[in-house]
């Protein structure tokens, strides 16, 4: 199955392209784009971490969403490899899956620091909805 | 050439008022004919953006390392009135403080020796790459007093010298740094990573002083040919990144709240004198302070292995000084022939204060501040000092770097990382690091020349080069 999210050109950071079906989709694919950068080699298992999140906008919560990807990996130490996203109009719920991580065993990854929200703009397109998404590392 | 842009002196370029809509000033870069090849349109539209935040004074500028980024570009500098203007973290960026120090030490590469073993003891001593934790254990009270007092509090706890502090710009603690506004989720990031190299661009350098353009100043600094140096390149870890992250939130609600209107919701911002804008540059500080305190407590451990392994003194290792490259301070700056106090945002940018200034190390009070410009893996860095142009033309600022040409994606399609690592070891770099992935993305082709860039600033009279230093060993993460 293609990945649905590609790499852009950008000098600094990362660029993604990311796209789904429905704003779920395209929720938990950017969060596979996040984890295609930080955690290549993390597989679903034993790690879990399930959270609650509301925002003014779709675009405020998926940086809000990526954001609380980012703080969950750090103080858990934990590397996830798939989210379970559900929204209801600006609330999202999310199960994120993963395992412990083991610099050992997991380095490779390119650390990200934030989620930039220059060029962030979700459109509805045939597809579905898509969105650019800048990645600090 | 892109179009639009106006020469406005030998190297240094102008984006007129009108470039973009709502610019309040145009924009002014460096550079030469040389590197205009790298100068993306993406960077210079976040120029212009820059230039359409309320109270940005005379230009919104970029230095020869301007490249695309985020909010700001890469190298920018924008100078903010107190009464009219904002404070971004847009101008900023996620990694707070990321900065550089350079350590002196009496060795000379002779007696440097075999560096692989050395540069094993380094990567053991110092916690380096995702997912390291830092030796200590931190309560909230210790982090609360780190955050507050920046570098001396790790001189306090033992991990340096007192005379480090005055080697540091602002000696390593920014005014105001308020813990109130520093959320949980950022303690608990910042907690457990003091004392950590981090990954990415950051690293830990061996350095030989390979060139020296000017004795006195050199002299003045404590720098001479042939010596071994250390160079450190890290920030504020996980606690800047959450606290940008907190602040960018709540920053772009206060913008609504204000009527700014944002090219970029990056540029997310509040007047400097509203209390969101009050607690980020608060909040900032803090951050600002950890990555001071982080350096000071690698460069403890960095002084324990060269003291171990070479039977040195700890004084016999100085810092040379410590510069922030992501930031935003309160400085007073000559504008149209008044003196008046700025909010000065430097992202990927230094400090270069020139002679007679104050914050000057001691000794350097006629000479102007050390500057200090990391190459990328494999080339020259360089020791510069601040002047006189610089103040007059940038708010007293200069280059960060050497600012990257080749996203990471293309450094990893084209170059591999092992391959890099033999051709360095070839020219006698040795290179340790946690996977052959970052070799690649931080190879010496995917960044302009380091050397241009700063033949740029020299000729441009922003700095002047002191000194030119040759990597002999490198860790990352």
């Amino acid at each position: 199955m293609p990945v649905p999210f590609i790499e852009r050109d950008h000098t600094a950071d990362i660029l993604m392209h990311v796209w789904g079906t429905t704003t779920e989709d395209l929720f938990s694919e950017a969060a596979g784009a996040l984890f295609s950068i930080m955690f290549p080699s993390c597989k679903p298992g034993d790690a879990h971490q399930t959270f609650t999140l509301s925002a003014d906008s779709h675009e405020a919560l998926l940086g809000e969403f990526l954001s609380e990807i980012l703080y969950y990996a750090e103080v858990e130490c934990e590397g996830y490899a798939s989210a379970d996203v559900t929204i209801d109009g600006l609330t999202l719920k999310a199960r994120l899956s993963g395992e412990p991580y083991d610099p050992a065993h997991h380095a490779g990854g390119t650390e990200v620091k934030g989620i930039s929200r220059s060029g962030m703009k979700i459109e509805k397109t045939k597809r579905g909805y898509e969105t650019d998404i800048l990645f600090d590392v | 050439m892109i179009e639009g842009i106006q020469k406005a002196g030998p190297f240094e370029w102008e984006i007129p008022v009108g470039y973009t809509r709502g610019m309040r000033v145009p924009g002014r870069f460096f550079l030469s004919e040389e590197l205009m090849p790298t100068l993306e349109h993406g960077a210079l539209q976040q120029c212009a953006n820059m230039a359409t935040l309320p109270g940005i004074e005379k230009y919104a500028l970029a230095m020869p390392d301007i490249h695309w980024g985020y909010g700001f570009p890469i190298g920018g500098v924008g100078a903010f009135g107190m009464e009219e203007g904002i404070i971004s973290p847009g101008g900023v960026g996620f990694d707070i403080n990321c900065g550089v120090r350079l350590i002196a030490t009496p060795l000379t590469v002779e007696e440097l020796g075999r560096i692989q073993p050395l540069l094993s003891h380094l990567f053991t001593k110092i916690p380096t790459g995702i997912g390291t934790k830092s030796p200590l254990k931190l309560t909230d009270q210790d982090l609360d007093v780190m955050m507050n007092e920046g570098a001396s509090w790790a001189v306090n706890q033992g991990y340096g010298m007192a005379c480090d502090i005055t080697r540091c710009e602002e000696h390593g603690s920014l005014e105001g740094a308020d813990a109130a506004h520093v959320s949980a989720k950022a303690r608990a990031r910042g907690r457990p990573q003091c004392g950590t190299l981090g990954a990415g661009n950051h690293f830990l350098e061996i350095q030989t002083v390979a060139e020296i353009f000017d004795p006195v100043a050199a002299d003045a600094f404590g720098i001479r040919d042939g010596q071994v140096c250390v160079m450190i390149h890290c920030g504020s870890r996980g606690l800047g990144h959450q606290i940008c992250t907190d602040h960018i939130a709540s920053l772009e609600r206060a913008a609504k709240k204000y009527g700014i209107s944002l090219p970029d919701p990056q540029l997310a911002c509040a007047p400097l004198t509203s209390p969101e804008g009050e607690a980020y540059f608060s909040a900032m500080a803090c951050a600002a302070n950890y990555a001071w305190a982080n350096r000071q407590m690698i460069t403890h451990f960095t002084r324990e292995v060269l003291a171990k392994q070479f039977s040195i003194d700890y004084d016999e290792m100085p810092l040379i000084y410590d510069v922030t490259h992501n930031v935003a301070k309160f400085e007073e700056h000559m504008i149209d022939g008044k003196k008046k106090k700025v909010c000065v945002h430097r992202k990927g940018a230094t400090r270069a204060f020139g002679p007679g200034n104050h914050d000057l190390p001691p000794g350097c009070e006629e000479i102007g501040q050390p500057v200090l410009i990391p190459g990328s893996m494999g080339t020259s860095s360089f020791v510069l000092k601040g002047t006189q142009t610089a103040m007059e033309k940038t708010f007293g600022s200069t280059c960060h770097g050497a600012g990257r040409v080749l996203s990471r994606s293309q450094a990893k399609k084209h170059l591999d990382g092992g391959e890099i690592r033999d051709q360095l070891g070839l020219q006698g770099i040795s290179v340790k690091a946690t996977s052959n992935k970052v070799i690649a993305e931080e190879a010496p082709d995917a960044y302009k020349s380091s050397s241009e860039v700063v033949r740029v600033v020299h000729e441009a009279g922003l700095s002047l080069r002191v000194a030119r230093l040759e990597p002999k060993g490198v860790i990352k993460g």
